[in-house]
């Protein structure tokens, strides 16, 4: 756990190949490491299928942003994704400003992340 | 029963005021008929010193006359006691006139005091309406002043929610690029670690590949030794060994150019090796990158707390222009109805005026009255006293 950032991970779906990162707190340029970390162990157990839960997240810095933008390639290219689920509306309005919609799936609820992986 | 009516509907002043004219009429009456009767009796008496004279000359007057004159006399007499009778009773009234006029000296005082403490009251009231008037006047000025202030800072607050308005758009333009170049740097981030890759990978190839060959040019090596030692052994044989000599010089010949061509590969793996070495240098050496990404990011999260800054900014001069309509709108209602009060008071001003002068007119005749019933009621009592003495 970094300082200001708790992160969990839970696995879902039939085969638990569906990854769910938990964030709690900001993800600001320091705590983007950790976040950039979990992401990183998740793709090297070869769990390209990722949902980020933002429910207890309040703002998200230029730097998380760009870990999402940035391994989103990478799960993509492993025949995985990336999506964003439960925005806060400040991290909302931000995402929308930023026009990550073009990239990035957002969902109001985990479960419909889950269920949009066709699982 | 009218009479009544208009008498009740009369103002307590006119009632009094009436009440004493009455009480003037019947003093009035009352007097003249005293009057009469004095000056009757002082014709009596006249008449009756004349005949008291002629009797007592009566040596003058004789038979018949005499008669007439004594006749005259008892007439007169019974006269006399007749008005006697009337004057006792004249006296008598303007006794009891006076005893009821005593409550109506003692009602005097105490319907002037209450009218002149009235008056001074409606006096004081004028005065304070007057302040209460200028005040309000100058409220009013305030006020106008106030209105035009509002109306100054709700237009510098609709100027300053376009200014706000405007620089939202431009930030929210601008954190659109930001968002692009985030986008475009972390993707380059992400290429470029995935190159690094790539080449690492391919430069493992080229040392797999140059092992290959350092085999090949020793297999190479092996055999222009062993086609050597072939045509050795060819020559050692004569005639016999021509033929295989033939074959050993072509190994040979095969061997060398293929030493050649390893030394080639050999020499352009070297130079793969070199380029990739060189190459994944340049891609480890990323500390500019990454400063640039961080510049990126920190120009990025620097828009991001401008855009929230000037959308909070934007809310708050929103609510700021709501206020200060509100506040105009307030303003220019209070206005209206401090004119409207302003009307008001100076109609109580008048009408205080107005009563006020009523008053001090009611007062002065109640005085009058006052003067004219003492007058009258000092003229009845030597009335009664002369009516006494006679």
């Amino acid at each position: 756990m970094d300082h200001g950032v708790q992160i969990n991970i839970d696995y879902e779906g039939a085969n638990l190949e569906i990854a769910i990162i938990r964030v709690t707190g900001l993800i600001d340029t320091d705590t983007s490491r950790s976040v950039s970390r979990a992401l990183e162990d998740v793709i090297a157990k070869k769990q390209f299928k990722v949902i980020m839960d933002l429910s207890r997240v309040d703002y998200i810095s230029s730097a998380g942003w760009g870990i999402f933008i940035g391994e989103l390639k990478e799960l993509r290219r492993q025949g995985g994704d990336l999506k964003l689920a439960c925005l806060t509306p400040e991290v909302d309005d931000i995402f929308k400003l930023l026009e990550f919609f073009n990239v990035l799936s957002t969902f109001d609820a985990v479960e419909d992340a889950v269920r949009s992986f066709g699982t | 029963m009218g009479c009544m009516t208009a008498l009740l509907s009369l103002r307590f002043f006119d009632k009094i005021h009436i009440f004493l004219l009455i009480l003037c009429v019947l003093l009035i009456s009352s007097i003249t008929t005293i009057f009469l009767h004095y000056i009757i009796i002082n014709k009596i008496f006249a008449d009756l010193s004349y005949l008291i004279k002629n009797t007592l000359m009566g040596r003058r007057i004789g038979g018949p006359a005499k008669d007439d004159v004594l006749m005259a006399f008892e007439q007169e007499l019974t006269l006399i006691s007749e008005k006697m009778d009337q004057l006792e009773k004249s006296a008598l009234s303007s006794h009891k006139m006076t005893a009821e006029m005593q409550p109506l000296k003692a009602l005097s005082p105490k319907t002037t005091r209450p009218l002149c403490a009235v008056l001074e009251k409606y006096s004081v009231l004028q005065d304070k309406v007057a302040t209460a008037l200028d005040q309000l006047k100058k409220i009013i000025k305030i006020n106008r002043a106030l209105a035009i202030a509002a109306e100054k800072v709700n237009l510098s607050a609709v100027e300053m929610a376009e200014d706000t308005s405007a620089t939202s758009k431009t930030a929210s333009g601008g954190i659109k690029s930001v968002g692009h170049e985030i986008r475009a740097i972390s993707e380059l981030k992400s290429t470029m670690g995935s190159s690094t890759q790539i080449i690492q990978e391919l430069n493992e190839m080229s040392r797999h590949v140059s092992q290959f060959i350092t085999t090949i040019a020793a297999i190479s090596r092996r055999t222009e030794l062993l086609s050597l030692n072939a045509g050795i052994e060819a020559a050692r044989a004569g005639e016999a060994g021509k033929g295989f000599s033939v074959v050993a010089n072509e190994i040979r010949t095969l061997s060398e150019s293929s030493k050649k061509a390893t030394e080639e590969i050999g020499g352009m793996i070297r130079e793969i090796e070199i380029r990739t070495a060189n190459a994944i240098n340049a891609m480890h050496n990323t500390n500019k990158l990454e400063e640039n990404i961080k510049v990126v990011y920190a120009v990025g999260d620097t828009f991001m707390h401008i855009v929230n800054e000037v959308k909070a900014m934007d809310k708050v001069v929103g609510r700021i222009k709501d206020i200060t309509v509100e506040s105009s709108n307030d303003s220019h209602l209070m206005n209206k109805l401090l004119e409207r009060l302003d009307n008001v008071l100076q109609e109580c001003t008048h009408m205080l005026s107005g009563m006020g002068n009523e008053a001090s007119e009611q007062t002065t005749i109640l005085n009058t009255l006052v003067i004219e019933y003492e007058n009258l009621r000092k003229l009845n009592m030597q009335s009664a006293i002369e009516a006494e003495q006679q």
